[in-house]
């Protein structure tokens, strides 16, 4: 029999594979490495020992100032969007049973995306920029809805909720490119550089904006974790197990939205995460939705992170949007895990 | 004789159907399938649904499971309506493998099976000590033990069969239903997975339910035979008792021949039809 890790307490039990802990473990080492490394790189480079000091609050002034100010609030930030818009994909993922789902592809970010560039192109002058964020979520959630609504036939198929959301993230690229074109050029331009997806210029404001969000879905992905799996086996068998498979759906769909909306919302249209992350942590743990949760989401966050220091770095002075790496880094290496599995 | 006679009786009157359907209509959407079925499930035996392509035998067996909701009449599960009951109440009592289901890719046969858990667990319990015993006996009884770690997707038809059979052996149910378990499958898997449903039922006493389509072997593994057409019962019975020509003729619209098994003795189908016959075998014409 294979090596589970088990625990039992009295009235809590619970058991997993074992090397899945060893992967997610050398993955977390990997994760703080990365953010140490983002906060030593930059312009002006810090060597670690100094960034080490700052972080005990013991640093000097102008370190301080880099580090806490500029680079930390960033670095959390990228890894705030890379693992939201990581747990959001495997949750479409796993709705959908198809690994061909990601919030960009059905439509999620494109509702975002639409709803941000009306609001830069018709009411950003009047309203004032910081009304982004929640124009942005409500695009999405309006997305969601009007996909379930339209796939709806007496329950939702994962096929219909898939071929519905492509429709509707193409109509809604459509809308975006117009309101693009129709606008102004320093709108559009602003408009382009969200769509791209960047963390430039992160405040701890927006960490704190974001933060919430997480705290919400992220409890409520575990509570749904094991009907997850369950619902992975197919509609019949999950039924037949004890599940209300449109209830879950609807959960899901719900779900998946509250985690990227807010990340869209305040770092832009980063693309392609929700795609590659799930994918990546599946060739990293067990099958088991609890597991490839919290590995996905450190994939993302390590991608995007990874991404925004590759445009920070690259092309100084130029700060080169996160969203261009992460799809130059991740769609190589997307593509060179699908090369290597034909053998 | 009179005394065993009368226990019997008393026996019946006592012992409730686990699984009966009173009034049941079912359609998918304006199609009426199944109209007005009374029809009752032995307890701790081996009932089959035989009939032809299309006749409503599936989709019979999906409402026994809840899969469907009936447009008229009920289901009765221990004589409660089962769509009063909750999802997992059911799943504790009541265990259905659809026909050809397909695993996640990667999945592996334990985590198949430990998903037989489910609905005896809840979010703190999520594995207790009798989850364990119950996946490992299930991977026993199933012949599965030494493929426990294997990808679903590795393995042939019929281990992957017998991998799902155990997953719902692990729901550690009282009633069992399977739809069209064998299909696909070649003769030796076949028999070897009627053999395992056969044995669990004479040692665990499990009610089955299941749709076949190999008429000959309904009649060797079942107790009951319950032959469908056109969304109603034809006939039900012992296959000795009701598995013969005119029965064949008017569910399948098909001659045949029917003799013993020379090694169960149970009722055997010979179709007529087209084919090689050879000189020493003459058969009466139809």
């Amino acid at each position: 029999m294979s090596k589970f890790f088990s625990v039992r307490y009295r009235l809590f039990s619970f058991s997993t594979p074992v090397r899945s802990l060893w992967s997610m473990l050398v993955l977390l080492v990997f994760f703080l490495s990365i953010i140490l490394l983002s906060l030593c790189l930059g312009e002006e480079f810090i060597a670690l020992p100094q960034v080490l000091q700052v972080l005990l609050g013991k640093g000097g002034q102008a370190a301080q100032f880099v580090v806490e100010t500029l680079r930390m609030p960033r670095v959390l930030m990228a890894a705030m969007v890379g693992a939201t818009l990581a747990s959001s994909g495997l949750v479409l993922q796993s709705m959908i049973r198809n690994p061909l789902a990601s919030p960009d592809i059905i439509g999620i970010t494109g509702g975002a995306s639409a709803a941000a560039v009306c609001f830069l192109s018709f009411f950003a002058t009047a309203m004032g920029v910081i009304w982004l964020p929640v124009f942005a979520i409500a695009g999405a959630l309006l997305a969601a809805l009007l996909i379930y609504a339209l796939a709806w036939n007496s329950g939702v198929t994962p096929m219909r909720l898939v071929l519905v959301g492509i429709g509707i993230s193409s109509a809604m690229g459509a809308v975006t490119t117009f309101v693009i074109a129709a606008s102004p050029l320093s709108t559009s331009i602003t408009a382009y550089i969200w769509l791209t997806g960047s963390v430039y210029g992160a405040s701890w404001v927006e960490v704190k904006a974001l933060l919430p969000w997480l705290l919400v879905s992220w409890p409520l992905a575990f509570y749904l974790a094991r009907r997850v799996n369950t619902q992975e086996l197919g509609d019949q068998l999950a039924t037949g197990l004890g599940i209300s498979v449109q209830r879950l759906r609807l959960s899901l769909l719900f779900l998946s939205v509250i985690m990227a909306a807010p990340a869209i919302a305040y770092a832009g249209a980063v693309g392609f995460v929700g795609l590659i992350a799930p994918h990546i942590a599946r060739r990293l743990v067990a099958r088991s939705f609890a597991l490839l949760l919290p590995t996905s989401a450190l994939v993302g966050a390590c991608l995007v992170m990874l991404a925004d220091l590759c445009g920070r770095l690259l092309f100084q002075p130029l700060d080169i949007p996160a969203g261009v790496f992460v799809s130059a880094i991740g769609a190589p290496f997307f593509i060179y895990l699908l090369y290597r599995q034909r053998f | 004789m009179s005394l065993s006679e009368h226990s019997l009786v008393d026996d019946n009157l006592l012992a409730q159907s686990p699984l009966e359907s009173v009034a049941l209509s079912l359609g998918y959407e304006k199609k009426t399938i199944i109209k007005s079925l009374d029809l009752v499930i032995e307890s701790k035996q081996i009932t089959v649904l035989v009939g032809g392509n299309g006749c409503g035998k599936s989709t019979l067996l999906k409402s026994f499971a809840r899969l469907l909701k009936p447009s008229a009449g009920q289901i009765l599960l221990n004589g409660a309506d089962i769509h009063s009951l909750s999802g997992k109440d059911v799943a504790r009592k009541l265990a259905i493998l659809p026909q050809g289901p397909v695993a996640p890719e990667g999945l592996t046969v334990e985590q198949l099976v430990r998903q037989g858990r489910y609905p005896h667990q809840n979010w703190l319990q999520s594995w207790t000590e009798e989850d364990e015993r119950l996946v490992r006996k299930a991977l026993q009884d199933t012949n599965m033990t030494e493929f426990a770690n294997r990808s679903i997707d590795a393995l042939s038809g019929g281990q992957r069969q017998r991998a799902w059979i155990a997953m719902a052996l692990a729901q550690n149910t009282d009633i069992l239903l399977l739809d069209e378990p064998t299909t696909y499958l070649d003769l030796t898997h076949q028999i070897e997975i009627l053999d395992l449903l056969f044995e669990l039922n004479a040692t665990q006493n499990t009610t089955i339910l299941m749709v076949l389509h190999d008429l000959n072997l309904a009649a060797r593994y079942a107790h009951k035979m319950i032959a469908i057409k056109d969304g109603t019962v034809f006939c039900q019975g012992a296959p000795e008792a009701i598995l013969d020509h005119d029965m064949v003729k008017a569910v399948f619209d098909m001659e045949c021949h029917i003799s013993a098994d020379p090694l169960f003795g149970t009722p055997m189908c010979i179709p007529y039809g087209k084919g090689r016959k050879l000189d020493s075998q003459a058969v009466e014409h139809v």
